[in-house]
């Protein structure tokens, strides 16, 4: 039971982006997905989330099929945005408990489960604030604490170390290792190659559209013919050879 | 300097005549079109019932035409990046505004004289008026336009002494009450000083950039709104206020339901829908509280009532801007229920509003009642057949 995406074909308009993505990510795993400026990863998460159709290919998490059943895949997926998106109308509370409504969550528990990652994220006395007016950073909080606040079995995280202090960095990636624990899958894209390295358990390497090399570091080095490469070393590697072609 | 305000003239013209062709090509036209003829025809009816000893038709003119003088500014066309660009520039921009006033004072001319066209035959009940008294006041009015639109202007200026906001009001108003009280060429006399007065205190100034500016950018923002009346206007966003005062009303409209909940936050808070919203009601109450005849005040209110519905609509689309409207685990019917449902309450509210209202002066139960049933069934058509279509053709 896990995300399996295969021969995943999609884009914006009629021309494809993405050619035949398939990869997995297991309960409990925390997949890197890289690449390079225009790679594809948030054209990837764009579909994984139901924001965009796919051309052909198909999307399922624990057996429920993207296509055919949306609103029960909706349920088990949460997502962090590579740039936060908020309702200008609506107060940092209101976008918890909207949260809460649109996934029918229990609301005390929920509610307990939100104060604690509030005071993790120093949010906790901000709460009748309309967080469209707070900074990159605090919008992004939002963002983070919205997501991790639900059950969902799996989460799409998009470029999310961009604008947080080190210490928030710090608190996310404690977060992350928690939801592991509980069984959750996690699909993270970034450029932050070390920071991948040392908390991934897999990698999934995009380079204009298609995978290049899946799997984990030894399996990439095995692979890449860099036998103690960093990730970065392989991907260097990789994406300037496709450059050069 | 003068062919770069001819450009920018040609290209806001440009703009202007593309808005404009999307204006007319609303249904919203053809019901203001209704709302002026129907004004239009209580007035022609009013006018035989005026008797020249009635204490207030003068005053009425006073105040007509003194808020008639304050419409109308000065479209200098200034851009966001020019304190940038055009600095060096500073000491020849006195070229540009010239030219810049130039266009809008014949645009301001042509609304007062209309203006003063529109009053003319109530003050031609009440007192007698030779052809020359007529020029005069025809002249009057270029006067007071005149200085109005350079204390506008002086706002774009630094002036050692401040803007003399306040004149655009008292003058006019001291002006208008010689005119119809005493003698239309002692008003003439004080309105001709008033603009040259207004004349010397603009003359040879430096430009303020920062002021020029922003008063530029709310001139456009305010025509933005006007056009938002009938079409969508990218850059009309609107601001957001918290209003806890109005909570009660947003836990009455909306429930857990998460579209309700988005849709009556963002009715209430988002100030560009809520204004809207109130600014039509309010023109409602009055002419449905002004308009004595039974069958067009009925007609009027329903109208309104129209109008607002339709000014509504297009706040189903806010939120499809946001991922989280897609990514969120909900059946996409249940937005369209929760818009007809808040619509349905908000409109309610107008459809009670404007039936009470009118009453009138002569305490028309029969009549509220009448307009009390006609718009709850016009509400209910309008919430529950006409939405969908609107929203399959949008």
């Amino acid at each position: 039971m896990s995300l399996e995406v295969s021969d995943l074909v999609g884009g914006y308009s009629k021309i494809p982006v993405l050619h035949k993505v398939s990869f997995s990510v297991q309960p409990g795993e925390l997949v890197g997905l890289i690449g390079l400026n225009g790679a594809g990863k948030s054209t990837t998460i764009n579909h994984l989330i139901g924001l965009l159709q796919p051309f052909s290919g198909s999307i399922s998490l624990n057996g429920i099929n993207l296509q055919t059943d949306p609103a029960a895949y909706k349920k088990q997926i949460a997502y962090v945005p590579e740039t936060p998106i908020l309702y200008d109308e609506l107060t940092l509370r209101e976008h918890l408990q909207l949260t809460i409504n649109a996934y029918g969550l229990d609301n005390e528990q929920a509610w307990v489960r939100a104060r604690k990652l509030l005071k993790t994220f120093r949010l906790d006395n901000k709460l009748d604030w309309f967080p469209a007016d707070f900074s990159k950073g605090m919008r992004q909080k939002v963002m983070i604490v919205c997501a991790f606040m639900t059950d969902a079995k799996m989460l799409f995280v998009d470029e999310p170390f961009y604008g947080l202090d080190p210490l928030a960095v710090h608190d996310l990636l404690q977060l992350i290792a928690e939801k592991k624990k509980q069984g959750v899958g996690i699909l993270m894209s970034t450029h932050v190659l070390d920071t991948a390295q040392r908390y991934c358990d897999r990698f999934v390497l995009l380079n204009e559209g298609q995978v290049k090399i899946a799997g984990t570091l030894q399996e990439l080095q095995a692979q890449s013919n860099h036998p103690d490469g960093s990730l970065s070393d392989i991907y260097l590697q990789l994406a300037k050879g496709d450059a050069h072609e | 300097m003068n062919k770069l305000f001819e450009q920018r003239r040609r290209r806001h013209f440009m703009l202007l005549l593309k808005y404009w062709r999307l204006v007319f090509n609303d249904h919203f036209v053809i019901a203001l079109f209704f709302i002026l003829g129907a004004l239009a025809y209580s007035y022609s009816q009013m006018l035989p019932q005026v008797k020249p000893s009635m204490w207030w038709p003068k005053w009425a003119l006073v105040i007509f035409l003194t808020i008639f003088a304050q419409l109308g500014r000065v479209a200098s066309l200034l851009k966001k990046a020019d304190p940038v660009f055009l600095l060096p520039k500073s000491d020849s921009m006195s070229d540009y505004f010239r030219s810049a006033y130039a266009y809008s004072w014949w645009l301001a001319i042509i609304m007062g004289l209309a203006g003063v066209m529109i009053p003319l035959p109530l003050a031609m009940v009440v007192m007698h008026l030779t052809t020359v008294d007529i020029i005069a006041i025809a002249l009057l009015a270029v006067c007071l336009k005149t200085a109005n639109l350079l204390i506008y202007q002086q706002r774009m200026l630094f002036l050692p002494k401040g803007v003399s906001s306040w004149m655009s009001w008292v003058m006019p108003a001291l002006s208008w009450i010689l005119c119809w009280f005493i003698n239309p060429f002692l008003g003439l006399a004080l309105g001709s000083a008033d603009a040259i007065c207004q004349h010397l205190r603009v003359h040879g100034r430096r430009i303020n950039w920062r002021n020029a500016v922003s008063l530029e950018s709310d001139r456009m923002t305010g025509l933005y709104r006007f056009f938002n009346l009938f079409t969508d206007v990218p850059s009309v966003q609107g601001q957001v206020k918290r209003r806890s005062w109005a909570d009660c009303l947003i836990n009455w409209l909306g429930s857990s339901d998460p579209w309700a909940y988005l849709f009556s936050r963002g009715l209430v808070r988002n100030t560009e829908v809520s204004g809207l919203l109130l600014r039509l009601t309010l023109l409602g109450l009055l002419i449905a509280f002004f308009i004595p005849v039974a069958w067009l005040n009925s007609l009027l209110v329903m109208l309104m009532v129209y109008l607002i519905f339709v000014q509504l609509v297009p706040f189903y689309y806010r939120f499809d801007q946001i991922a989280f409207t897609y990514v969120y685990p909900i059946e996409s019917d249940t937005k369209l229920q929760a818009f007809k449902q808040i619509s349905q309450k908000l409109m309610l509210i107008v459809a009670v509003l404007l039936s009470l209202s009118s009453i009138g002066m002569h305490l028309d139960w029969l009549l509220v009642l009448i307009n009390l049933v006609l718009t709850i069934i016009e509400a209910y058509l309008l919430t529950h057949y006409y939405l969908n279509y609107r929203i399959k053709k949008l």
